[in-house]
């Protein structure tokens, strides 16, 4: 079976093109250069963009414009916005596939946009997978998320808050990433799976939003606005070969924004791409992004500190929930003081270096444990001593989760507790003569996770009662 | 942003190199998709370089990617806009005809999250489980059980000896 095992893995390595990408991008961001990567994406742009956008432009003036001046069918541009609401019929509005009215009001667009033939059908690229960034993906970390109230999202992206929940992405010193928009109430469910499109908005020097094509891609304009729209297919798992579900996606830049969008879909009556070409014409036709609404960011705090002991003691708030007693044999560690958006915690260890080791964590508590909380009188659901191992054939699957990782409630918290949690078993002596345990303790609000090696349940216990009030 | 950069282009190259396939391994192993691997990928080796930790040996280097590399996978996969994507479905695509997928990886790839990167390292790296449970930062017994429930489900879809070394 190792074998089998290794040959499988073996297959699965990456190829000298996406080792270049990684790299490339690795290297970038250690010499700090983003618009490196982006200038490249520009540079690709403009050459897929400009000569069509001039040969447009021709086409405009040529044959466009006097079909405007002749036909009363097509609406006027009034470039900029007025605030009146012009009536469009359905010919000459965008939303192919999406609506059966015979008019359909629209805003008069807030900027000002190239007359087109009057639908806009998006060209779909085939595509071989993103080679990018994700919508919403930051480096973990070193960014913090802030949702955006209605009316502020409204005043940053026209047009996206009634339909999309909308935040923007900063780094911790107050840079901004991107806008990030998830759809609210789409009911598309593919394959039991809800699936809301998102859009992603960043600046065109940021974080660039790029698609792998075979060939160059084929471009449509949307009111003008030259747009690549692709898809490509994505396994749902791997023995589900007769999955059928899309990534379609676009990209384009407005005003001095890249924009991205991206749904997964099936493609039964091309409604993945009807979804996708009504939320392209629907940003396009409510204008660019204005970024200089955003709010002022609410920067989180951020700490990422290693401490000594004497300073991990001394945090005031989680200090106080260090073990007072520590076996003379275990040597401190280290300890981690973590603070940003998504953590509160610190984290240390002490250790006797081979032999034996415990970590003890302190932090604001994670719903998760909630879920976990074991009553003592469960016996069943914590005492490892009642099973044997291996688990998978002596504990009831309703109470592994339990037994794997449960939390106690610190008044419950005895000797008799923590010897319940300890295992003896493993190929090391050490294993056999010292347990390892792992457990949580709920104290008011804070959680403390304990795990440890070759340390004894009483001195385990004796580390505990240091700290109960 | 300032950027902390301690190691030079060349270290850095030398050091993805060393470790690329093995960490792109265990970022496929939790993302599945391609895209989202290479996303991972990069996130690990920029937290290298954002970090600039030194390392005391290759093997120290080699464990504190294999759980920065855990790491990244687990944020990125627990991360909100994620969540809303529905991640057991999302994370499951890939982009096709990459990689040759044998049956075996199938089953390997079909464990659940937590097992299959102990499976990677116990069968394919050569660690035992005291190694194991020290890189991941859990208990020994953990990772037993861990490689005790890989082992039942390979067994009963792979076949063959699980101790077979």
């Amino acid at each position: 079976m190792r074998n089998k095992i290794k040959d499988s893995w073996s297959k699965i390595k990456p190829s000298n093109a996406t080792n270049e990408r990684i790299l490339s991008c690795v290297l970038r961001q250690a010499y700090n250069m983003p618009k490196e990567r982006s200038n490249n994406m520009n540079s690709s742009m403009i050459w897929k963009i400009c000569a069509p956008v001039a040969a447009c432009l021709i086409v405009a003036l040529i044959v466009v414009v006097p079909i405007l001046i002749q036909s009363n069918n097509i609406a006027t541009i009034q470039p900029p916005y007025n605030g009146e609401q012009d009536i469009y019929t359905e010919d000459e509005a965008y939303a192919p596939g999406i609506t059966n009215q015979e008019e359909i009001t629209m805003p008069t667009p807030a900027y000002p946009i190239t007359p087109q033939a009057p639908t806009y059908e998006l060209v779909i690229n085939s595509e071989t997978g993103r080679s990018s960034i994700s919508p919403g993906r930051m480096p973990p970390g070193m960014s913090f998320v802030q949702f955006l109230p209605a009316d502020k999202a409204e005043a940053v992206q026209p047009g996206l808050s009634s339909r999309f929940e909308m935040s923007a992405s900063y780094m911790y010193d107050g840079e901004f990433i991107r806008i990030f928009a998830v759809e609210k109430y789409a009911d598309i469910i593919v394959s039991g799976v809800y699936q809301p499109a998102s859009i992603a908005i960043s600046h065109s020097t940021g974080y660039p939003l790029d698609t792998a094509h075979d060939i160059e891609p084929d471009v449509s304009y949307v009111y003008g606005i030259p747009v690549i729209a692709g898809s490509f297919w994505l396994a749902h798992h791997y023995c589900d070969e007769g999955m059928q579900l899309y990534n379609f996606n676009a990209i384009f830049e407005l005003g001095d924004y890249f924009y991205r969008i991206e749904l997964l879909d099936g493609q039964e009556d091309d409604r993945g791409l009807h979804r996708l070409n009504e939320i392209v014409h629907m940003i396009i036709r409510s204008g660019p992004a204005n970024l200089s609404n955003l709010p002022e960011p609410e920067i989180p705090a951020l700490r990422h500190d290693i401490l000594t002991q004497e300073e991990a003691f001394d945090d005031p708030n989680f200090g106080r929930f260090l073990p007072a007693y520590i076996p003379a044999r275990l040597e401190f560690g280290d300890a981690r003081r973590v603070l940003d958006q998504m953590n509160n915690m610190l984290n240390t260890n002490w250790q006797e270096i081979g032999y034996a080791s415990i970590a003890w964590t302190i932090g604001t508590t994670h719903p998760i444990f909630y879920e976990r909380i074991v009553s003592v009188n469960d016996r069943e659901k914590f005492d490892v001593n009642l099973y044997t191992i291996p688990w998978m054939d002596s504990v009831p699957s309703d109470i592994i989760d339990y037994l794997s990782n449960p939390t106690f409630l610190a008044e419950e918290m005895s000797l008799d507790v923590v010897q319940a949690r300890a295992l003896y078993s493993g190929r090391r002596v050490s294993d056999l003569r010292e347990p390892s345990m792992n457990f949580n303790i709920m104290l008011d609000d804070i959680l403390i996770q304990i795990g440890s090696i070759g340390v004894s349940a009483e001195e385990v216990w004796a580390m505990i009662e240091s700290i109960l009030p | 942003m300032t950027t902390s950069l301690q190691r030079t282009g060349k270290e850095i190259a030398e050091i993805y190199e060393r470790h690329k396939d093995m960490v792109y391994r265990i970022c496929f192993a939790y993302m599945k998709s391609n895209t989202d691997t290479e996303d991972a990928v990069q996130d690990t080796f920029c937290n290298l370089i954002k970090g600039a930790k030194p390392f005391e040996s290759y093997e120290h280097e080699k464990a504190w990617l294999i759980r920065t590399a855990t790491n990244v996978c687990k944020n990125s996969v627990k991360h909100w806009w994620r969540k809303r994507e529905n991640l057991e479905d999302y994370e499951n695509h890939r982009s096709p005809d990459v990689f040759e997928i044998d049956e075996t990886f199938q089953v390997v790839m079909g464990l659940p999250r937590k097992y299959k990167t102990v499976v990677y390292l116990y069968y394919y790296e050569g660690y035992d489980s005291a190694e194991i449970a020290q890189i991941l930062q859990k208990p020994q017994s953990t990772i037993r059980y861990y490689l005790s429930q890989a082992r039942k489900i390979l067994r009963e879809k792979i076949g063959g000896d699980e101790n077979a070394q």
